[in-house]
């Protein structure tokens, strides 16, 4: 399931790319998080094409030690929350991106995160997550089958 | 957080949520040393109990999506070359190049002219790649190896092409 525009429930291509400082300040205001502070850890921005418009963003750090990557903050543009949102899979794309990132740097997929105890269960639906202790992560065929459903771009070859 | 956003956030549902964010942890240092902890130890365990397999389908994967990132980019590098990869996919399998050549049906002579890029790759081995390595490198992904040095070359070899035009008569010619 790629991005959808929900009105048309049509495909909406998109590239996921590193974002820096500087293409941070102009897209501020579209979400609620500083998100400069999250330039010490690797911040990509998911963006429909043509128009290069940011609507997701996603702050990662790199364990490498312990072979995982942890996802420090997620979070939709303003249009893209809620009953009204613009776009549908922002969410899934950017963690789809996190475990094939894992995969690129031989971490077998694993990625984590620290959920918010009342959002435990939905990552775990939505996602496929496994809970460990207080954390929750995904890693190997899981991890596989979440990049294959939201960023397999066979087409696109 | 933005004071405007925390306003909206109250009106979501804890799935509508779930579906926008994954929130900055909150946790106090000491917790966080005890989360980090048992994320740890929790990691190192998995990777102890990895078979062989899961590690296989893992590397095969990460070759798969290097390949991806190549198709992305518009131009030619000979370190993404098919030999490249074959010779990358055959390590990966840690696999001698003549058992991996019986498995695949080609002469041993060939396989090392395919990894020196003395021979081209037909649809046939694309399809027996596809086939031997459970599906993950699509025959297409091993055909685009290819289509892209073909590409390359039309466009670079220059020799070939006024060797070529030297044969053309009555061409068009604009102004």
């Amino acid at each position: 399931m790629p991005i959808k525009e929900q009105s048309t429930q049509q495909n909406v291509p998109f590239e996921i790319i590193p974002i820096s400082k500087a293409e941070l300040a102009p897209i501020s205001d579209r979400f609620g998080f500083d998100w400069m502070q999250e330039i010490r850890n690797e911040v990509f921005g998911l963006q429909t094409k043509p128009y290069n418009q940011i609507i997701g963003l996603i702050s990662l750090i790199d364990y490498s030690t312990e072979l995982r990557i942890e996802i420090a903050l997620l979070e939709c543009s303003k249009e893209n929350i809620g009953k009204t949102k613009q776009y549908e899979g922002v969410a899934g794309c950017l963690i789809a991106f996190a475990c094939r990132l894992s995969f690129q740097r031989g971490y077998f997929g694993f990625v984590s995160l620290v959920p918010k105890t009342q959002l435990i269960a939905h990552y775990i639906h939505a996602y496929s997550f496994s809970q460990y202790g207080r954390q929750l992560a995904i890693e190997s065929e899981v991890a596989n089958h979440l990049i294959e459903k939201y960023l397999d771009n066979e087409e696109g070859i | 957080m933005k004071k405007e956003y925390k306003v909206a956030l109250q009106h979501l549902s804890d799935a509508e949520l779930a579906e926008a964010y994954v929130f900055p942890n909150h946790l106090s240092e000491e917790e966080r040393h005890a989360a980090n902890l048992e994320i740890r130890e929790v990691r190192l365990q998995r990777l102890r109990e990895m078979t062989g397999q899961q590690r296989l389908h893992s590397e095969l994967l990460r070759l798969k999506f290097q390949m991806e990132d190549y198709f992305q980019r518009d131009t030619y590098d000979e370190i993404h070359s098919f030999p490249v990869y074959l010779k990358a996919y055959i390590t990966i399998l840690n696999k001698k190049q003549k058992d991996f050549a019986e498995e695949v049906g080609l002469h041993q002579t060939k396989l090392n002219q395919l990894l020196t890029g003395k021979a081209s790759a037909n649809f046939a081995l694309f399809y027996r790649l596809e086939k031997h390595s459970g599906g993950i490198l699509k025959a297409n992904y091993w055909w685009k190896l290819c289509a892209k040095k073909i590409e390359f070359d039309l466009k670079t070899n220059n020799a070939d092409r006024q060797k070529e035009g030297a044969r053309v008569k009555n061409e068009l010619v604009f102004a």
